[in-house]
């Protein structure tokens, strides 16, 4: 849990770019949640542990170049971008929205998911104007990228680092939340290992 | 003694060398979704669903329509890295009969040239009953090489020794949060096959379409990540 007070925006977009650097130092990130005042991250690795055996980590996780390419990177795969152009199509009629209470339809016939086209068009025609639409979106809506690099910068080697053996108050709320935006990755394979069948999957490799 | 049953189901459901048996075939499920038998140089590929993104724009549903152009790519990828010399399209291939007269020049140049590369058989499923007319290949409603037989739709009940297409299944499983994958599943006796397609979901496995054909005991979800597949028992799979 950070307490950056940074208001929401940010907090969204620094959750984003954390989680993706979580991501490649391999402490196997879940998700993250962000309010006015606090992030939540969680991973299925010890993060904890991992700051206390690194006294750098913390430093070099939240440095100022993150807003590099990082952020252009991350924007392209996330679901936060995929939510935004799911609001353009619906918007542009490409698809609909399912009502509360509609038929419930199976796996099979839910084909043309908008997560689908978007994927597709970024292949293969990446300046489509929806996936336009949902960067122009997203960049003044989700992102405030101006008060993120101050806050970074004015951060930068002045972060406090606590283990707690217990919840702090503070973070109760956010703890209740934890999980809101998904990052898909390592945890995924880590799920999926944790369901097979470890004599068939060893014998296999 | 538990140990040793144990151990002789799991040689049951691998062979010696590391790959699956089916019905007595030694096969691989591989990653990509296609399975693949090295024995007889073979690769089986279900619903494609070709032109699938045109057929929804003719009805109004404005999708993209590089959905062939992606599931070609990714098949020759696939048949580049296997090297087959045959290869079984396990039906509907196409979305629909016309599916074939909407190819763009540039996807049909590039179907032709891929069947054309081996030897290619198509078998009918229910979206595309008709052969494909110029691009090659074979037209068959089911084939039988040793001892599988390739369709599209699964018969009811429990059998032995058929590999088919047609449902699409999917398996989701996780306990603090849920991951859902397109799968192969397989009791050792017959295989469904996930669908391959670009536009094609996946319909999950503890659907009712699946309930009477495998062997629960032996039943494995082979579940499609990066890179491997994961076999996963029934009492992981989870509903929607």
């Amino acid at each position: 849990v950070l307490y950056p007070f940074e208001g929401r925006l940010a907090h969204q977009t620094l959750g984003m770019l954390l989680t993706r650097r979580l991501e490649r130092f391999g402490l196997k990130p879940l998700g993250f949640v962000a309010t006015d005042y606090v992030i939540g991250i969680s991973a299925s690795a010890d993060m904890g542990r991992a700051f206390a055996l690194d006294p750098g980590l913390i430093g070099r996780l939240m440095e100022p170049d993150m807003l590099g390419d990082d952020l252009e990177a991350w924007m392209a795969e996330s679901f936060l971008l995929k939510r935004m152009f799911k609001a353009c199509a619906q918007i542009a009629g490409l698809v609909e929205k399912n009502a509360i209470g509609a038929s419930k339809k199976t796996g099979r016939q839910v084909t043309v998911s908008t997560d689908l086209i978007y994927d597709v068009l970024r292949e293969h025609q990446p300046d489509h104007i929806l996936l336009e639409a949902a960067w122009a979106d997203a960049s003044t809506g989700l992102l405030d990228l101006r008060r993120l690099a101050e806050m970074l910068s004015r951060i930068s080697g002045r972060i406090v680092h606590k283990r707690l053996d217990r919840i702090s108050p503070l973070a109760v709320p956010i703890m209740l939340e934890v999980g809101r935006e998904r990052v898909a990755g390592e945890a995924d394979e880590d799920i999926l290992r944790a369901a097979a069948d470890d004599i068939i999957r060893e014998a296999m490799a | 003694v538990t140990a040793i049953r144990a151990e002789r189901q799991e040689s049951d459901v691998l062979t010696d060398g590391g790959l699956i048996n089916l019905h007595g075939a030694a096969v691989r499920f591989d990653f990509s979704g296609v399975l693949h038998w090295p024995e007889e140089k073979l690769v089986v590929v279900a619903d494609l669903h070709l032109e699938k993104g045109s057929a929804q724009a003719s009805r109004g549903r404005f999708v993209p329509p590089y959905d062939t152009r992606k599931t070609l790519t990714l098949l020759a990828e696939v048949l580049g890295r296997l090297k087959p010399e045959r290869v079984v399209a396990l039906g509907d291939s196409f979305h629909d009969e016309e599916a074939e007269a909407r190819l763009v020049p540039a996807d049909l140049e590039r179907l032709t040239a891929l069947v054309g590369s081996v030897d290619w058989t198509w078998v009918a499923g229910n979206h595309d009953p008709l052969p494909p007319g110029g691009l090659g290949g074979t037209p068959v409603s089911e084939i039988v090489l040793g001892p599988l037989t390739f369709r599209h739709e699964p018969c009811a009940g429990l059998t032995a020794g058929e590999v088919a297409g047609h449902l699409h299944p999917a398996a989701k499983v996780g306990r603090v949060r849920s991951v859902r994958r397109r799968a192969f599943v397989s009791d050792g006796r017959r295989a469904i096959l996930p669908a391959f397609g670009a536009y094609t979901g996946g319909l999950n496995i503890r659907d009712v379409a699946f309930k009477g054909m495998f062997e629960r005991s032996r039943l494995i979800a082979w579940m499609l990540s990066d890179g491997r597949v994961y076999p996963v028992r029934p009492a992981e799979f989870l509903p929607d």
